[in-house]
């Protein structure tokens, strides 16, 4: 047999919570559109930076006193890592660029070498082509010629 | 002895079932509120590819074999912690995507700290953002590279993009990144120059505190924002799964980082006061941005429910760009639940996966 509570504190919430989103959301929404809204949260947000100003320049008043680094004085130092930081970062940037280049570079002149050492052998090719070719010429002229020698008494 | 803990179940046993159930509602609510730990984050493995200053290049998943030829880098908004990309397994955009073989890098920003309060909006964009793109193609071995910005880290994107048409961006991807600030209803209204002492505030405060952004995104919606998630959480206390989706909510959302000092200064004055991006005033590092220079493929993703970057804010960016190949792709969902959650699981990881994976081969 379920026992019914006569109340339910999550229900209640949940309840409130629905009610209150349908009937206050769009009556905070009107305000937070008005001019006053925008003027009035300028104010505070002034009241916040004025008291946040003052806090801070009794902290740095009172670190100087005491010889002690603020947090800008830290902030000081961190910059300058920063700034060494970069430097090395471009160093970097510039080594492996240059690395990059001077392999694109070497790979090219390996090209280029194998690339002439191919023409060479081919060029020796040619030559010796050439020779043969030139030396077979020679000798099928000498064979010609002595043919015309044979057969001229004939013809006669 | 009777153990005090015995005699008070023996006393639980003989109250009524509902007042049982009820009190055992309230213990689990307190235990999740105060007792229970923090819930695990950013859990996709990684490995650290650079660092500069308090930024770090993370590769996810260096174990995970690659099949996509083009790698992804994401870039995360300057105010918060950038696992909102990676929550927890089963519900993080970047396990999705390592899963399906993309080879995924994350900009992770770092928290600043005093020193870094005159970091401008010009030093992430053209020192940071180029390194990590020139990072990320000398690590993958890659000639291209895509590019996914998510919230501010949008917008600092498409700037980006449109700023470095040298490199070799193929795809871009952004998820509600605002573009046009006009109009922005309570912002416009609590920003106005007459009330708002922008100069002031950074001149004292240096980086501004994340309470403070918080309040203000908070403040669009104070009743649904700092009320119902508690209500919410007792309503559902009992169900597991609610639990820890809550709990990972939570933790992100109260986990923001200071905001750069004079980058606030920038995003304020120029973006919400005086929109200048969409206008093509905007300069960066004596650059005007003209987002027309933006030639790659581009997905433009919004959520229907966003009060941060309402769709609105994104679609004028798709008349702006020169791209041939431009997807706008709305969701039915909120700023954050557009990464985070069932919707999410279901209708934002498919999209970016499916559109990513026909340009990345």
């Amino acid at each position: 047999m379920s026992q019914q509570m006569p109340f339910d504190p999550f229900a209640l919430w949940k309840q409130f919570y629905d009610k209150a989103e349908e009937q206050w959301s769009q009556t905070v929404d009107e305000a937070m559109h008005k001019e006053e809204f925008s003027k009035l949260m300028g104010q505070s947000l002034n009241s916040y930076l004025q008291y946040q100003n003052m806090a801070r320049q009794s902290a740095e008043k009172y670190l100087e006193q005491a010889n002690m680094p603020s947090r800008q004085d830290v902030a000081n130092v961190a910059s300058m890592i920063v700034n060494v930081e970069t430097k090395v970062d471009r160093l970097e940037q510039t080594i492996e660029e240059e690395v990059v280049d001077a392999l694109k570079q070497s790979e090219l002149s390996k090209e280029v070498k194998a690339l002439k050492t191919d023409m060479a052998k081919l060029t020796k090719r040619l030559d010796q082509l050439f020779e043969i070719l030139e030396a077979k010429t020679e000798a099928a002229v000498a064979k010609e010629a002595k043919s015309v020698e044979v057969d001229a008494p004939k013809s006669k | 002895m009777i153990s005090p803990i015995k005699e008070w179940e023996d006393i639980l046993g003989m109250v009524p079932e509902e007042l049982k159930s009820q009190m055992n509602r309230a213990k689990r609510f307190n235990e999740v509120m105060f007792v229970e730990p923090e819930p695990q984050v950013y859990q996709t493995p990684k490995e650290v590819v650079w660092t500069k200053n308090k930024a770090t290049l993370y590769r996810f998943a260096p174990h995970l074999p690659k099949t996509k030829r083009v790698p992804l880098l994401m870039f995360y908004a300057l105010i918060n912690k950038p696992y909102i990309l990676d929550l927890a397994p089963g519900n993080s955009l970047i396990e999705y995507l390592v899963n399906r073989g993309f080879d995924v890098y994350l900009m992770d920003w770092g928290t600043p700290g005093p020193e870094d309060r005159y970091m401008k909006l010009d030093d992430y964009i053209m020192d940071y953002m180029p390194l990590a793109v020139k990072k990320v193609l000398r690590h993958s071995g890659s000639d291209e590279v895509s590019v996914l910005g998510y919230c501010m880290g949008g917008t600092m994107t498409a700037i980006f993009s449109s700023l470095h048409t040298h490199l070799p961006i193929k795809n871009i991807i952004l998820m509600t990144a605002p573009i046009d600030f006009s109009e922005l209803g309570l912002f416009t209204n609590w920003l106005d120059e007459r009330y708002f002492n922008l100069d002031k505030m950074v001149d004292t405060l240096g980086n501004v505190p994340p309470e403070m952004i918080d309040l203000g995104n908070k403040m669009l919606k104070p009743l649904v924002n700092f009320y119902g998630p508690y209500v919410s959480l007792a309503e559902r206390v009992e169900s597991q799964s609610f639990v820890d989706s809550w709990k990972l909510m939570q933790k992100w959302v109260g986990d923001g980082i200071p905001f750069p000092g004079e980058a606030f200064r920038q995003w304020i004055r120029d973006f919400y006061q005086h929109n200048k991006l969409i206008k093509g005033e905007l300069v960066i590092r004596g650059q005007r941005v003209e987002l027309s220079n933006i030639r790659a493929s581009l997905l433009n993703i919004g959520a229907t429910r966003d009060h941060i970057a309402q769709p609105k804010q994104l679609e004028p960016l798709m008349d702006a760009i020169s791209s041939e190949d431009k997807t706008l792709s709305l969701m039915p969902t909120g700023h954050v639940s557009i990464v985070f959650g069932r919707q999410a699981v279901k209708h934002t990881y498919p999209t970016i996966g499916d559109w990513l994976d026909e340009r990345s081969n």
